[in-house]
């Protein structure tokens, strides 16, 4: 054959694909016909999308078929058919269970081979016996409010590493060793429970529920991460047995006291301990880069001795901090709060440069005098509320730092209902106190007041030519002129006998 | 509403966010939740919230008003 045969036979092998490509849309071949694409492009679905995939075409049906998936986002109402379509799938979150034993039993065999089961949509204690026994990670929710046994049916799902228990009596010597994650939520731990079973635990988030200083006691040392919110602990209680504790986080929880925070481990990175009544020492803790405790007793003293570690640092609403207060070394520190606390000038002069996020929302000790221009890299600022002066603030916003706070307008009698722009830019604001008052907020001052009857401003509307505000006060409608330096009440308009929750536009 | 066409809301737990919207393919009008700036978080609710014709907002805050100039939105990431 020579080479113009050859060409020909080319162009008819060309001719012949390209029929072949006519036939199959290239969706299909995107996904059936390229295992690299077509894997890609599933990862990016659901559950829910492989119904329409399923429909487009037997061979990406067959793809689609073979795909293990694990979409823990959609809830399943049918799990015999949701197998059926999707036999390789390994995860999933049930949205319903049937109580009837031979549709639970079918359910079981659907669930065959799955690893990844989410049953939060509650389910009753004869559902535990028909778990998968291979399942990796169980999130379950108990049926209803009378917290039934998590017990011996579980012991035999050996391969468990996760659990999310949400309102269950929990018996602690039916959990498998294998657990590395384990969410209590509302659950009852009976005064006996011991974890020390656990021996790969890394994990444990115990929330609303009661601990006991022996339960605490037999947390076992592989713990890494504990989280404990509106829970009961023991005042005082040590962690010293947890060598390996990285994060502990106590949501508003007086039980913590200095005592506690002593045994903490120094390799700790995370204290969150917001609410926390005590000063104790962090200096000990060595790695800790993140302390948020905010709504503390948290003082100067304490505040002077934190660990030159810190990254992120919250303080914030802790009122014992003065404006003589100053931060220490902190060299590597990113982010810090001191938002609603008494601090300084001092506190800002001694930020250290690498700062990128700071708040100082309503510290009214900080002052015209003060300067951010030792804040390179300064890149959020939230400081409403302060008096920093408009040029400091300027000058952040010319280092590219966001800085949306923009002055304060104080003197209400009482708390602000309702705000309109007039339109020369003026702001009229309306006050539980009964005022109507005009700002200039240029120069964020005061251009008057107009004094109502005595009752509550909720709504404000504004004319478009007439410099108007009408106010709704206490049941009337009442108008306002607003001129360049005064203003003055018009009289009532509407009726007086019902209160009025709504605006409009004054013509 | 700002001049640049983002959404400003109050919420009671006194956070100021602006939402960047976008035209879904019916041509109306979507929140596009992945462009939420937060303006500023206060410690009472936000009772009240306006815009000023040059895109700075005023809210009312307890017993002041707290004035904000917001960033600009953020260039869609390529």
């Amino acid at each position: 054959m020579d080479s113009s045969s050859d060409a020909v036979g080319a162009c008819a092998s060309d001719i012949a694909t390209t029929a072949v490509m006519d036939v199959v849309p290239p969706v299909v071949q995107l996904l059936a016909g390229n295992s690299v694409t077509g894997a890609t492009v599933l990862a990016c679905l659901n559950a829910a999308d492989t119904r329409g995939l399923r429909r487009l075409h037997p061979a990406v049906a067959e793809v689609v078929a073979a795909v293990p998936w694990a979409d823990m986002g959609t809830p399943v109402v049918d799990v015999v058919r949701w197998r059926a379509a999707l036999p390789a799938a390994v995860g999933v979150r049930v949205g319903h269970l049937s109580e009837r034993p031979d549709e639970l039993a079918a359910a079981a065999a659907a669930l065959a081979g799955v690893i990844h089961l989410d049953l939060r949509e509650r389910v009753s204690e004869a559902v535990l016996v028909l778990l998968p026994p291979a399942l990796r990670v169980l999130k379950v929710r108990a049926l209803n409010y009378l917290r039934p046994v998590f017990g011996a049916s579980v012991a035999r799902l050996t391969a468990l590493v996760s659990l999310d228990c949400d309102n269950w009596e929990v018996q602690m010597d039916s959990l498998p060793p294998s657990l590395r994650d384990l969410r209590l939520t509302f659950c009852r731990i009976p005064s006996t429970a011991d974890f020390r079973h656990l021996s790969a635990l890394r994990v444990l988030s115990c929330t609303a529920t009661e601990l006991s200083s022996a339960i605490v006691s037999s947390f076992p040392p592989s713990l890494e991460e504990l989280f404990v919110g509106g829970t009961h602990l023991p005042a005082g209680v040590s962690l010293a047995h947890l060598p390996l504790l990285r994060v502990l986080r106590a949501r508003f929880y007086e039980g913590i006291t200095a005592v506690t925070v002593a045994s903490l481990p120094p390799c700790l990175l995370e204290l969150v301990l917001p609410g926390l009544r005590a000063a104790p020492s962090f200096a000990h803790l060595h790695a800790l880069q993140k302390l948020d405790i905010r709504d503390s007793d948290c003082g100067d003293a304490l505040l002077a001795s934190l660990p030159p570690t810190l990254v992120t640092l919250d303080v914030s609403l802790s009122k014992k901090l003065t404006p003589a207060a100053v931060l220490p070394h902190l060299p590597v520190l990113t982010t810090l709060s001191v938002s609603c606390t008494e601090i300084g000038d001092a506190l800002v002069a001694s930020l250290p440069a690498g700062l990128t996020t700071l708040g100082i929302v309503d510290c009214r000790r900080v002052t015209h005098g003060a300067t951010l221009d030792h804040l390179p890299a300064l890149r959020e600022l939230r400081n409403v509320g302060t008096d920093l002066s408009p040029t400091a603030i300027a000058a952040c916003r010319g280092r590219g730092c966001v800085a949306p706070a923009d002055g304060v307008l104080r003197g209400y009698a009482g708390n602000v209902s309702c705000l309109a722009v007039l339109p020369d830019g003026r702001l009229v604001s309306g006050d539980r106190g009964g005022a109507l008052q005009v700002w200039d907020v240029r120069r964020l001052g005061k251009a008057c007041v107009v004094w109502g009857v005595g009752s509550e401003a909720w709504v404000l509307a504004v004319g478009s030519g007439s410099s108007r505000p009408a106010g709704k006060r206490g049941g009337g409608l009442q108008c306002a002129t607003v001129g360049r330096g005064c203003c003055r009440l018009r009289g009532r308009v509407g009726g007086a006998h019902s209160q009025g929750n709504c605006t409009g536009h004054v013509a | 509403m700002l001049p640049d066409g983002r959404l400003a809301s109050g919420s009671l737990d006194g956070t100021i966010r602006l939402w960047s919207l976008q035209r879904d393919v019916d041509s109306r009008l979507a929140v596009s939740s992945v462009q939420v700036t937060e303006l500023g978080h206060q410690l009472g609710g936000v009772a009240a919230l306006v815009a000023f014709p040059d895109g700075r907002l005023a809210s009312g805050d307890g017993l002041c008003v707290r004035l904000w100039a917001p960033p600009p939105p953020a260039l869609p990431e390529l």
